[in-house]
């Protein structure tokens, strides 16, 4: 094949100067700083504070995405109703639609005022510039993932197995339990991760419903912003750092388990 | 594995497919009786694997009654109805051992929670036990802890049998269960089943689309065709005696074109008598198996001699001599014979020689594939 | 052997589910979707017409709304077709070599899907900022980066950076080299070939690639933000203005910008649903 030198040097001179170099520098810096400066920059309460709640909501928004992921999942690749397919394009909203979009109009629904924070404030529950809030925001951005990782597996999984199962007497709770949750196991788990990924680096759709009380209601992001603007260029670095590092982590994490899905998937081409 | 072996028929079975107008199996009826293999033949898109589902409850029959050692089954769950269906890909459990594989009937069966707490142990212990013996008796002695991406083609084939085999079936179907094998392993694993069915004498069905294999392992034949039952009988039988065209050139019969005269089937080599009902000028098949053909040679043949034929084309395979010959009337005729027989004979591509049929099946009409 | 996997006729009560088991499994997949999604998009319009469609028009058609819209387009116009080629670039090197590394390109491609665009705009603000040796250099030339287009295109970049390489790649790569070697036997130059073989098989993941780049080009708002400085009428593409008129309590404002955006993101899932008919009809 032709155009080995080409592209590779595109791609390699491309790559280089937009991904590589960019946060290469940012990791440079990282570890140039004084170690003294960074610990005390992470490790000062309200960039703890904003740690734990950013991996918390994220967790939290990831969980409620696995769950969900998988009943839109089933519900998509194993039922025939009027409107799935409008249903299945709406699925990836939340990867079209622009993120502030997002944070604008859920601010606005479940503010006080809101058509679902009306109700729940008369009962006591506040969700707007709450941790819960967040937590909607985030759930928001990560639900394609765990649908669109889970769904195509559920889809091309031999019927046979199933059948198999039926007539060595298991229920269809058994089969589902024993069966088919362990082959979706590695999808559903590759969805967790990309869905809790995007949740922790998330921006846009958080910072409006989100408050953004120092403390209580900051996330990570938003910090580094903050120390931006008052040019806090170190603190922003180290609280980044452990962003990238955290992107890393979860980026390799989420490799492994595709190459182990893939590998357990491909158990049906030997078969064949 | 003191199962009573248990008939199983089919009676008027008919089932369709929404989408498709034809039906999948039409008006089906066979019995395969205790004892022994049923094989059930035919090309593929015959209705064969419809059949087995409809036994095993994966599928409903529109019409039409399926029985189990006498009751009807259409109530009966799949869960409950005690087939070990074997699947064509065997349709293993990937993430389990071979083990799990074997154990996973025994396992979903003992549910009663309550029961499980008391007898934990001791159902265990017997599941363990049972998982074990069937382990020796498919030959995987060993193969516990494997994952089926583990095995060979074989060794995932007699997974399959031990797993459908642990629920103690009263049925066992195996849909093409050799399909993906290779030959060497086919012909081991044939030898295999025999001796399987004589040790627990379960009352076995199987699909294939191979007529030998069917012949060679059954005491009993269902051949179909277009969703249809041929014919069935015992594989003596229907191989003697092909009720249609269809039944016999699908077991591999030769077809030859010819016509009545006089009370008698005159067809290129073949004179036999008239199907019942001919007519004078009628035309007429002959179905002849390549094994019933006899050569002899042809020192100084006259041309137009009906007997006649020209060798196109002759291949040894193995201790057999494979020979297509040409007629007169352009029909081909495929010819097997053992090779001393023809080194014998001393002829090569392109030379003539004498046909002579055994046993010909001459049936009414112009059959063409 | 797959058997297509319609959940066809052919499966008879046992298999299926029991049909109260279906009918709670929808409602619940479908009350969820509703509650995160249809009602959402529903509130974008239902605020922006809160006044009446004259208003919204008015809020749409101001100076500031109507150059927002054309920075967001000249993002656009920047950022897609330099990721565009590199995309096509990308992914023919994966799909038909084999070198040392090839993973970890992979995975460099995949980077910018999973670091915070906060980060992002962070990086480019420590690079080219006017603290930093870079950008002090340039601003010395006149050049301003930070606060200024070159970096929300560079922004839009980084963000943008995976879409069509991730779209075009598993195709080509699916689709092997046969067609483009017959190509080369019969005498076709590797730009003919390019051209006449390879681009046409896998036009319409380019072309999905394409989209989903001008959708999230548009609608990026972290990384941009960060970089941008908000300056009215300078640096405020459509994602920022929707905020600046959020904070200012222009309601309506706000959310008939959004609409804009929402109506974006639409016409990407029907543009997504008739590609994906056009290849799997």
């Amino acid at each position: 094949m032709p155009g080995y030198r080409l592209t590779f040097g595109i791609t390699l001179f491309y790559a280089s100067a937009i991904v590589l170099f960019p946060l290469g520098a940012l990791v440079f810096r990282g570890i140039t700083m004084p170690w003294s400066t960074l610990w005390a920059t992470v490790t000062s309460p309200r960039a703890l504070a904003s740690l734990r709640l950013t991996f918390s909501v994220a967790l939290a928004a990831a969980l409620v995405n696995a769950v969900f992921g998988l009943l839109v999942a089933w519900v998509l690749a194993r039922y025939r109703f009027p409107g799935r397919r409008v249903v299945d394009a709406l699925v990836d909203l939340p990867f079209a639609l622009p993120t502030a979009v997002a944070g604008l109009t859920l601010t606005a629904l479940y503010s006080k005022t809101g058509l679902f924070g009306a109700p729940l404030e008369a009962l006591g529950i506040k969700i707007a510039f709450t941790p819960v809030g967040i937590t909607i925001a985030l759930t928001f951005i990560g639900l394609p993932y765990v649908v669109r990782a889970v769904q195509p597996v559920l889809e091309e999984l031999d019927p046979a197995l199933e059948e198999a199962a039926a007539t060595l007497g298991a229920t269809r709770w058994q089969t589902f339990l024993y069966v088919l949750l362990p082959n979706l196991t590695p999808a559903l788990l590759t969805g967790f991760a990309l869905s809790f990924a995007r949740a922790i680096g998330e921006y846009g759709s958080v910072i409006f419903i989100a408050g953004n009380m120092p403390m209580r209601t900051e996330i990570t992001p938003l910090l580094i912003v903050t120390k931006l603007e008052q040019y806090d260029y170190a603190g922003a670095t180290a609280l980044a750092v452990v962003m990238l590092v955290s992107s890393f982590v979860l980026l390799l994490c989420i490799n492994l388990l595709q190459r182990w899905s893939n590998r357990r998937l491909g158990l049906g081409a030997h078969v064949a | 594995m003191e199962n009573t072996p248990l008939s199983v028929r089919l009676e008027n079975v008919t089932k369709v497919f929404t989408k498709s107008e034809t039906p999948a199996v039409s008006d089906v009826t066979f019995e395969a009786p205790p004892f022994g293999v049923t094989s059930i033949i035919g090309p593929s898109g015959a209705g064969k694997s419809t059949v087995l589902r409809l036994i095993a409850g994966l599928e409903a029959p529109d019409i039409g009654v399926v029985r189990i050692a006498g009751s009807d089954v259409a109530r009966t769950p799949i869960q409950r109805r005690g087939v070990g269906l074997v699947f064509q890909n065997y349709a293993l459990f990937g993430h389990m051992t071979v083990r799990e594989n074997i154990a996973f009937g025994l396992t979903v069966r003992s549910r009663d929670f309550f029961r499980r707490l008391l007898e934990r142990r001791s159902e265990r212990d017997k599941i363990n036990e049972r998982v074990t013996d069937l382990l020796r008796l498919v030959q995987l002695q060993g193969y516990d802890d494997r994952l089926p991406s583990q095995l060979s083609g074989g060794q995932r084939q007699r997974v399959a049998f031990a797993r459908a085999l642990a629920i103690e079936p009263n049925v066992l179907l195996l849909d093409e269960p050799f399909g993906a094998l290779d030959a060497r392993v086919r012909a081991e694993l044939r030898e295999w089943l025999h001796g399987l069915q004589q040790q627990t004498r379960v009352t076995t069905l199987l699909v294939t689309h191979d007529q030998d294999e069917a012949l060679e392992i059954s005491q009993h034949v269902v051949i179909m065709q277009r969703g249809k039952v041929a014919q069935t009988g015992s594989p003596e039988d229907v191989y003697d005696n092909p009720v249609s065209p269809e039944v016999a050139s699908f077991l591999g019969a030769n077809v030859l074109r010819g016509h009545v005269r006089s009370g008698r089937a005159l067809v290129g080599p073949v004179v036999a008598d008239a199907p019942r009902g001919a007519n004078d000028g009628d035309s007429v098949n002959a179905f002849v198996q390549p094994q019933d053909v006899k050569l002899t040679a042809a020192t100084s043949p006259n041309d137009g001699d009906v007997r006649l034929g020209t060798i196109e084309r002759a291949r040894v395979v193995g201790s057999r001599v494979k020979v297509l010959l040409l007629l007169a009337n352009g029909d081909q005729v495929n010819v097997e014979m053992p090779r001393d027989e023809f080194d014998a004979l001393a002829v090569s591509e392109g030379e003539q020689v004498y046909l002579d049929a055994r046993s010909p099946r001459v049936f009414l009409g112009d059959y063409s594939i | 052997m797959k058997t297509p996997t319609e959940p066809s006729e052919s499966r008879v009560s046992a298999l299926a589910d029991p049909p109260w088991v279906r009918r709670l499994l929808i409602a619940a997949a479908l009350l969820f979707l509703t509650m995160f999604l249809l009602v959402p998009i529903g509130a974008v319009f239902s605020f922006a017409f809160r006044n009446g469609p004259r208003a919204y028009l008015e809020a749409l058609c101001t100076p500031d709304t109507i150059s927002a819209l054309r920075l967001t387009l000249l993002t656009v116009a920047w950022s897609v077709p330099m990721n565009l080629v590199f995309g096509l670039a990308a992914a023919w090197l994966i799909a038909k070599f084999k070198f040392p590394g090839k993973s970890l390109l992979v995975t460099i491609i995949d980077l910018p899907f999973s670091v915070s665009p906060v980060v992002a705009g962070l990086v480019i603000v420590l690079l080219f900022g006017r603290q930093s040796w870079l950008g002090s250099r340039l601003l010395d030339h006149g050049v301003q980066v930070v606060f200024a287009m070159p970096a929300m295109v560079m922004a839009t970049i980084f963000v943008t950076f995976p879409f069509v390489a991730r779209e075009v790649l598993p195709l080509m790569q699916a689709q092997g080299n046969h067609e483009e070697e017959a190509a080369l036997t019969l005498g076709a130059g590797p730009w003919t070939t390019f051209f006449r073989v390879s681009l046409p098989k896998v036009r319409w993941a380019v072309f999905y690639g394409v989209i989903l780049s001008v959708a999230r080009a548009m609608g990026e708002f972290g990384a941009v933000s960060v970089v941008s400085g908000h300056i009215r009428g300078t640096t405020n593409t459509l994602p920022l203005h929707a905020e600046i008129l959020y904070n200012e309590y222009n309601f309506v404002g706000a959310f008939a910008v959004a609409s804009l955006l929402t109506l974006l993101a639409l016409s990407t899932l029907l543009v997504k649903t008739y590609v994906e008919w056009r290849t799997h009809p």
